[in-house]
Parts: C-alpha cells; sequence; structure tokens
C-alpha cells in the first residue's frame, strides 16, 4: 500500500477543514459586531470509503479505491454547508447530498479526526463503515468485503453482516469473465 | 440436542463461507495485477477521476482500450465504470475502442448535455452516479469540465461595432470575448 497516498489525503482534507473553521470564524466575527447570532460549533462525521481512506490502521492493508465523493453526516448551518462544498469542489472533491441516505450500522462508533474551534471531524469506524457497504452497496464493493474478511482483521465482520440480515453468500459469486 | 444441532450448522456452513470468500480474495488479488486494470487506473487516477492507496504507477498519457477498460471496471473495479464517460468525453484522444461501447458513451454524454432523465445505464451503472464525474475539476487543471467548457457562437457585426471591440480590447487588455461576455453579464444583472 502506498502509505504517502493516505498522509496526502488526510493532509488535503485537514486544509479544507481548516480554511472551514477559519472562514466560520471570520463571520462570526462579523456577526459578533453586528450584535446577530454566531454560527454554532459544526460536526461532521465521514462515513464511506474516504472514511477508510483517512483511517490509517485499515488503509494499510486494505485495497481502496474512491471517487471524489464524499459521504458524510453534516450538522452544521447553511453558511459552513455552503462553504465547505465550494472548498471541496476547489479540491475537485464532490459532497454527495444522498449520505443521509447511507445507512449505518445501530452500534457504529466514531473516530475523532480533526478537532478545530468551530469544526469537529469524525470518521465512523472502519468495521461499520465495511458492514454498511456489504448491506447496502454490495455490487461496488463485493472484492473489497472478500479482502476485509479475508484479512482477519476484522472478525465480527461477518457475524454483524449476518445479524443485519446481509447476504453472505452474494460475496461467494465469483465474477466469471 | 436440535438447538446445538442448528447452531453446530450454521458455525459449519459459516465456516465454509468464509474459507470460500478467502480462495475468493486470492483470485481478486490476482486480477488486480493485471496489465488491463493498471493501465486504466494509472490513467484515472493520475487524472484526479480516482484516489487509491495502492501502489500503482501512473500514466496521465496512456493510450487506452475501452474493452480493457471495461473489463477492469466489470470484474476488479466498478468504480471505472463510474467514472470511465466523464474521462472518455475528457480526453477523447487518449481513447479507442469498438464502435458498440463509443456509441454507448456518446449516449451518455448526450443525455447529460441535453440534460435528460431517459433511463440509461452503462454496464449497469445508472446515469445518476456517472453524471457527477463531468462536472469535477481534474488533477491537470487545465481541462475543463462539462458547465466551464466555453460554447462557440459566431455572430455578424456592423464594422464600427468590430472597431470599437477591437479598441475596448486594447484600451483594457482584456480580449474581445471577455469584454462581449462582461458586457451581457451587465445586461443579464439590469434586467
Amino acid at each position: 500500500m502506498n502509505c504517502l497516498i493516505i498522509l496526502v489525503m488526510k493532509k488535503l482534507m485537514r486544509k479544507i477543514f481548516t480554511d472551514l473553521n477559519q472562514a466560520v470564524e471570520l463571520e462570526n466575527r462579523k456577526r459578533l459586531k453586528k450584535g446577530t447570532l454566531i454560527i454554532p460549533k459544526s460536526e461532521i462525521i465521514i462515513y464511506g470509503q474516504m472514511s477508510l481512506m483517512l483511517n490509517e490502521s485499515v488503509a494499510t492493508f486494505l485495497n481502496l479505491i474512491q471517487t471524489a465523493d464524499m459521504d458524510a453526516q453534516l450538522r452544521m448551518d447553511y453558511f459552513t454547508k455552503n462553504k465547505l462544498l465550494e472548498l471541496l469542489k476547489t479540491k475537485g472533491l464532490v459532497y454527495d447530498d444522498d449520505s443521509h441516505l447511507v445507512w449505518i450500522p445501530k452500534d457504529a462508533k466514531t473516530i475523532d479526526l480533526f478537532q478545530f474551534k468551530n469544526i469537529e471531524v469524525k470518521l465512523i469506524d472502519a468495521e461499520s463503515a465495511l458492514v454498511s457497504k456489504a448491506i447496502h452497496a454490495p455490487q461496488k464493493n463485493k472484492q473489497l468485503i472478500r479482502q476485509a474478511i479475508a484479512s482477519g482483521k476484522f472478525p465480527a465482520l461477518v457475524d454483524r453482516i449476518i445479524e443485519n440480515n446481509g447476504n453472505l453468500e452474494y460475496f461467494l459469486e465469483g465474477d466469471i469473465e | 440436542m436440535e438447538i446445538l444441532n442448528i447452531f453446530l450448522r450454521a458455525t459449519l456452513n459459516k465456516i465454509a463461507i468464509i474459507e470460500k470468500i478467502n480462495k475468493l480474495a486470492q483470485q481478486d488479488k490476482q486480477r488486480r495485477q493485471d496489465p488491463r486494470y493498471l493501465k486504466i487506473m494509472g490513467f484515472l487516477v493520475a487524472k484526479g477521476f480516482l484516489h487509491t492507496n495502492l501502489k500503482i504507477p501512473l500514466n496521465p498519457n496512456a493510450h487506452i482500450n475501452l474493452e480493457d477498460a471495461v473489463w477492469a471496471g466489470r470484474f476488479v473495479e466498478p468504480r471505472v465504470i463510474e467514472v470511465l464517460p466523464a474521462a472518455y468525453e475528457r480526453f477523447k484522444k487518449h481513447f479507442s475502442g469498438d464502435a458498440a461501447t463509443i456509441e454507448k458513451l456518446e449516449q451518455i454524454i448526450d443525455c447529460i448535455q441535453q440534460q435528460d432523465n431517459h433511463e440509461i445505464d452503462f454496464y449497469g451503472m445508472s446515469i445518476d452516479k456517472i453524471k457527477p464525474w463531468f462536472f469535477i475539476r481534474l488533477r491537470d487543471g487545465r481541462s475543463k469540465s462539462l458547465d466551464n467548457r466555453k460554447v462557440s457562437k459566431s455572430f455578424r457585426f456592423k464594422p464600427e461595432t468590430v472597431d470599437i471591440l477591437k479598441s475596448l480590447k486594447d484600451q483594457t487588455g482584456k480580449s474581445e470575448t471577455e469584454i462581449l461576455e462582461s458586457l451581457v453579464a451587465e445586461t443579464g444583472m439590469k434586467l
């Protein structure tokens, strides 16, 4: 695996969220001067492939390929969301507006990624991200799930797929040329 | 006893499935070494359509055979299928292939350009999944996305209008297109 890419991706995301934090800070100063309500602290939970790519503990042994989209749960106001979309676009990334449709297992945990004054960025834990993919996007992630199971690094993955009514046998279907 | 039997059967079944998955994971690993996969990935990653943590030789100047790219998308990484129409649209000179695949790609491009919501897919990938990648900013920063690309349009002006335009160009240092675009934008604002 290319660990440098993981660091580059993390650096890119750090830059985006640092700039976002800065933009909110400037806007809040303006609002304070005007005496209007300031923007509350925002929370972002990154899902999907991006969460795996930013998670160094798994990105070193799973082959990860991702498009330029970011699935995430955003708890932020209109100003912050617009600014985030703009910042992502300048870096060739896109926020997936269907992120609210992403199914996340109930027992999913979050991992802190970045903490700023105005923005808190978290990742969904890797195993839950894989369970989510196995249940709701198995076609796109067939090889990734097989690799994750074969790695033996996610001892509860198979059980969690079964518990959440996933079709484990789907991953047995070889792709015949 | 009956419950114990059910439990044992389920456990054995699970173990058998995991063993089979392990074997298939080995086959997947071999496919990831296939030159067809490495070539299209080297191109798509170099251009910025895909990101990966794999050590793949980047090849932004590669010439891609569409059948090979489709193979990689169908049997190794479905995200190749997702971004292939956008990559083809932006870098047509880098691709060659059979008439059927090209026709399919052109249909998708037309559909997106005309903002047609026609039900169409590319090897099972819906147009909704394919569309966003026509509008992203790429790594080279040079190739324009579909929404930023200039459209060629010709007009016939009076000679004095052309003279004024040239003189405005000399005075402002802007191109004739920039001058006309700003005048149109200004008028648009007033309306």
